[in-house]
């Protein structure tokens, strides 16, 4: 027998009235959460969502690693204290580095610097061709917001070229998008993924024109801040992007979404604070079905490798002992309508980029700082 | 070749109206409150921010709570110390290691007028976690207001007075269970009478929580104790819309946070439909509004900064699960009582979550994920079967005194500890990803004898300024009144407290007629040996208790203690369920004991060991009358040990006292039973060549 027959079913109309009882000066609008992406009503009780797009699970706490100073103590000490994943950031090849590393049981992912030179790459290669999982990255496109010029472009893109034709593991490419750097430029979700999705599509037209063949796996790397619901919101909201870009495109593709938190927020503010905030990302990140959670030295206000344990427990602590899974939220309503509304005002303005030939075009016009929102 | 055309393409949207449970629909603000008892929750005003604390005296704990508010915290919750909670004076022989340690000293209303001093208490809302001696401090609290110049209906705030749970989990009762229950149906004629703002209840899971139990266990026990209040307010002779709104309920909040928020929403459900066959009129009778505590259980003494997540994903679940007020605990809890910076973050969890995350421009706003609505419905069905469970064992009163309620939440964290010890659940810097470093922190410090002095001057003041006579014509009609069942507790104990008769006084006059509730020891036995049984650490305990009994030719005899008015028995129960699964001989003392009476009973149960258990930072004062009283009882040989709260620049010193081994909060129940074999094994060999 039905435990609730007692009680009357409602909808959200009978909830808006309630409301309007218990509130007689205001209007429902009052209460709506107004967004640059939209008015979030909060009285919705049906899945209003886009696309049920799958994800891979979440399996990575990683360091990220950017400093040749003492790298393999770096790497081992960060192993020791939980991580499963290691990111070198634009580091030169050297053996060394890996000592004592058990490569094959984590996960490696190593990003090239777009100047890379050929000999560079060739050892990376030749590291790479043992049996290890992860990634060998480049973002062509990368610093194109800060530095852009025509000739480095172009420059890069050889690098590129090379990149893809000298690294020979199947496994370890991949199609890789810095979206960091759209979180520290753009102070609103829709252009900051819209930017985003160009990014991605320029790459994947750079691909398809120059007939070089695109890996299987799609990694983004994003920043997530302190809103809660508006970073698990946005984390779906990427995902459906860029698989319809994918699919779109007719292509056979595995996005993988890795999040950190913006160091930006954490400037300046006391442990704490940096703990809180590194906690809520996590969840976020957990809940929004990220597949890697990334911390760094650029987190913490110290040097010491106890802070560095204390921030890696916080991903551990909410896997371990909160049993938080990957996609917990998948069906919220008001996460599924934060989402829709996020990833309905970033198409519409990947489609007015696209219309004006893509994100490189945009920038060489400089049109791109009219979509910059006063911070 | 040309680049891709995306003009024509939009997203393809799925809306569904049905998520397949039976719950679905359910709103905010319209029973059965799935989404919260409000209709906009914190879309209007967020959740109070409402930090329990208390410590050392009423000038000190004032000064306190006036700092935070200051700071930002919006109402107050007060912590009573032990002596305060049992009915006993500052002055009492068997409290002296109690006075001002876990809270505040409360003596005379005198004492509680100086807690409020420049506190408006007809604005501010006031929580007072009070259950034994719940007459004169709700006495003490209205009669402060009166000479303030406060009237009745203007105050608001909640008393716990949830006797029932003390009587499973808390201890802090005094008198029986039906005696203790009239006492609560005085407080609700008399507030629903003349303060209609103020909460007379608050009933708690959370101390079920923290002794264990799991989420279906902790709901349905206490909206089975909501019951009973429920049922003693209509015998009482109210209408169940005269009391129902008031009441209140106390949620303790883990590490779990979709199951806590499950937990919320389910609650709120069930409260509905219990409240719902008494054909309430007015719909707030079926509203369940809660406070909630982040837990303290699941805090760890090593690595205490890991605390501030831990604290963080509670406050959050408490919050998603749509909360009323909420305490979180401060990163040393495990360790010490709060120290002020630990205050100041764990105040600081919730102003972040209140000013940084958004998470107030949204309700419920999990609500709709398959997963949460999924645990929604498990957690409502299993505690609705256990609550149907009570019901036909005669009702929760009856179930306590078969011991039911007690012997499952016992069972259930016997299970939990085994599980951490042989590693099934992880806790970080405990069993797993341990830390080569562990940074100290500064604790508070209370200096008990100093309380206990300023604490007595200013009781002897107010006795020689009364009028004594007054005073024994009062507590006399107390006394007459219990017996007799004639006349209201609260209205008699209002007028002792003008006429400046002590907590002491109020609540002797009271047991005179009703007597001091003892508990009877249950214990439970094979369920840790059963979870854990396959472990290393386990098997080797066992092998060594083994080896002892070879040695001395009788099992290792272990005496778990409880010293002064500490009644949090969790620990001592789970020590003594494990060590006699492990092959001990296991007694287990009466709560509230002095150190005279342990060693007594130590002596005459010829034990090898004492086990004290101690989590109200009485232990420096305790331990060393304990190994007095061994000393004249010519039992030195007797080992002391100690489990607990014991901050860690406290272990030297009980080690130099004489105290043979010292276990903090985390420890691994089968690695400490062969810590202490071992040390004795050495002693009988030792002494033996």
């Amino acid at each position: 027998m039905d435990i609730w027959s007692d009680f009357n079913k409602c909808s959200s109309k009978d909830w808006e009235e309630k409301v309007l009882i218990d509130f007689k000066d205001k209007v429902i609008g009052d209460f709506y959460w107004k967004t640059e992406y939209g008015k979030i009503n909060p009285f919705l009780i049906k899945n209003e969502s886009i696309l049920n797009e799958k994800s891979q699970e979440f399996n990575e706490i990683r360091w990220r690693f950017d400093d040749e100073n003492k790298l393999n103590s770096q790497i081992l000490n960060r192993l020791k204290d939980g991580v499963n994943s290691i990111y070198i950031d634009k580091i030169n090849f050297s053996q060394s580095i890996f000592d004592n590393v058990m490569c094959s049981i984590i996960q490696n992912h190593v990003k090239l610097s777009p100047k890379t030179i050929s000999s560079e790459i060739e050892l990376w290669n030749n590291w790479g061709k043992k049996e290890i999982q992860g990634s060998l990255r480049m973002d062509p496109l990368e610093n194109i917001l800060e530095n852009f010029s025509s000739s480095n472009l172009q420059d890069q893109f050889i690098s590129y070229r090379n990149f893809n034709s000298i690294i020979k593991n199947k496994e370890l490419k991949c199609l890789y998008i810095n979206g960091e750097v759209y979180s520290k430029n753009f102070n609103d979700f829709s252009n900051e993924i819209a930017f985003l999705a160009a990014h991605f599509n320029e790459i994947v037209e750079y691909h398809l024109s120059n007939k070089i063949d695109l890996p299987r796996k799609v990694m983004i790397q994003i920043f997530l801040g302190n809103s809660f619901l508006e970073s698990i919101s946005k984390i779906k909201a990427i995902r459906c992007i860029i698989n319809q870009i994918i699919r779109t495109h007719g292509l056979k593709m595995n996005l993988y979404i890795e999040t950190s938190p913006n160091p930006e927020i954490l400037n300046q503010k006391e442990f704490d604070f940096r703990l809180m905030s590194t906690t809520s990302t996590v969840l976020s990140s957990l809940l929004g079905g990220a597949n890697s959670f990334e911390m760094s030295n650029s987190l913490l206000d110290s040097d010491e490798d106890y802070w560095k344990k204390i921030m890696i427990n916080i991903p551990l602590i909410l896997t371990e002992e909160s049993q938080v899974k990957h996609d917990m939220s998948k069906g919220a309503h008001m996460i599924d309508q934060i989402a829709k509304k996020m990833a309905h005002t970033s198409w519409g303005i990947f489609k007015e980029i696209e219309n004006k030939n893509g994100l490189i075009k945009l920038i060489d016009n400089k049109e791109h700082t009219n979509y910059y929102r006063s911070k | 070749m040309s680049r891709k055309s995306f003009e024509h393409i939009d997203f393809n949207s799925i809306t569904n109206d049905s998520s397949g449970f039976s719950h679905e629909n359910f709103v905010s603000g319209i029973a059965p409150f799935l989404k919260g008892p409000y209709s906009t929750m914190y879309l209007s005003r967020p959740w109070t921010i409402r930090q329990y604390a208390g410590f050392s005296t009423a000038e000190k704990s004032n000064q306190f709570y006036r700092e935070n508010l200051k700071a930002g915290q919006k109402g107050l919750s007060v912590a009573f110390d032990l002596p305060t909670h049992r009915g006993y004076d500052s002055d009492h022989k068997r409290v002296s290691a109690d006075v001002g340690k876990a809270g505040v000293a409360i003596d005379t209303v005198e004492d509680m007028k100086i807690l409020f001093n420049n506190i408006p208490l007809d604005k501010m809302s006031v929580s007072m976690t009070m259950n034994g001696a719940v007459l004169p401090i709700m006495a003490f609290y209205i009669v402060a207001a009166l000479e303030k110049g406060v009237k009745l209906n203007s105050l608001t705030g909640t008393i716990q007075n949830d006797i029932l749970k003390e009587f499973m989990v808390r201890n802090t009762y005094i008198y029986p269970p039906k005696e203790s229950m009239r006492i609560i149906g005085d407080i609700f004629k008399f507030t629903s009478k003349n303060m209609p703002k103020f909460n007379p209840i608050s009933i708690s899971g959370y101390h079920m929580h923290e002794a264990g139990a799991n989420a279906e266990i902790e709901l349905a026990y206490t909206l089975a104790n909501g019951l009973e209040y429920v049922k003693k307010g209509i015998e009482v002779g109210l209408k169940i819309d005269e009391f129902a709104p008031r009441l209140s309920f106390f949620w303790g909040i883990g590490m779990n946070p979709m199951q806590e928020i499950a937990k919320m929403r389910a609650g709120r459900m069930l409260w509905a439909k219990i409240i719902n066959k008494f054909n309430p009129k007015n719909p707030k009778s079926l509203m369940l509004r809660a406070h909630c505590q982040t837990s303290g259980w699941s805090l760890s003494e090593k690595d205490p900064y890991n605390n501030i997540s831990r604290t963080y994903v509670e406050a959050m679940a408490a919050v998603l699960g749509g909360t009323q007020s909420l305490h979180t605990n401060s990163l040393d809890e495990a360790i010490a009582l709060p120290s002020k910076n630990a205050a100041r973050i764990a105040r600081n969890t919730q102003l972040f979550i209140q000013n940084e995350t958004n998470i107030c421009k949204s309700i419920d706003a999990l609500g709709g994920s398959h997963y949460l609505e999924q645990l929604t419905s498990d957690i409502a069905k299993k505690s609705w079967k256990l609550i149907e469970e009570v019901d036909s064992q005669g009702g929760m009163i009856k179930a306590i005194e078969l011991g039911i309620p007690k012997m499952r939440i016992e069972q259930a964290a016997a299970k939990r500890q085994a599980n951490i010890d042989s590693g099934k659940e992880i806790i970080i810097g405990l069993n797993a990803y341990e830390s080569n470093e562990n940074r100290d922190i500064d604790t508070l410090v209370i200096d008990n004898k100093k309380v206990k002095h300023s604490q007595i001057k200013r009781l002897n003041k107010v006795k020689s300024e009364r009028n004594s006579d007054e005073v024994k014509k009062i507590l006399l009609k107390i006394s007459n009144s219990a017996k007799s069942k004639n006349g209201n507790l609260l209205e008699l104990s209002i007028q002792a407290a003008k006429a400046r008769a002590t907590l002491g006084e109020i609540s002797s006059a009271l047991e005179k007629e009703f007597g001091r509730y003892k508990a009877t020891v249950r214990t439970i036995s094979g369920v840790y040996s059963n979870e854990i049984m396959q472990d290393q650490k386990y098997i080797k305990a066992l092998s060594l208790a083994k080896k002892f009994e070879s040695i001395v030719g009788r099992r290792p005899r272990i005496m778990v203690s409880k010293m002064g008015q500490d009644g949090h028995d969790r620990g001592a129960k789970v020590v003594a369920t494990s060590f006699a699964d492990i092959g001990f001989d296991v007694d287990i003392g009466p709560l509230f004991q002095t150190a005279k009476e342990v060693a007594k009973g130590a002596v005459e149960n010829d034990v090898h060991i004492i086990g004290v258990s101690s989590l109200a930072a009485g232990h420096l004062t305790l331990v060393p009358e304990l190994l007095q009283e061994l000393k004249l009882l010519k039992r030195e040989d007797i080992m002391i040990i100690i489990g607990g709260v014991i901050p860690k620049k406290d272990y030297d010193v009980l080690f130099k006292m004489g105290v043979a081994a010292v276990f903090g909060p985390g420890t691994i129940i089968a690695e400490a039973a062969q810590e202490i074999i071992q040390i004795m094994i050495n002693g009988f060999t030792k002494d033996e060549f």
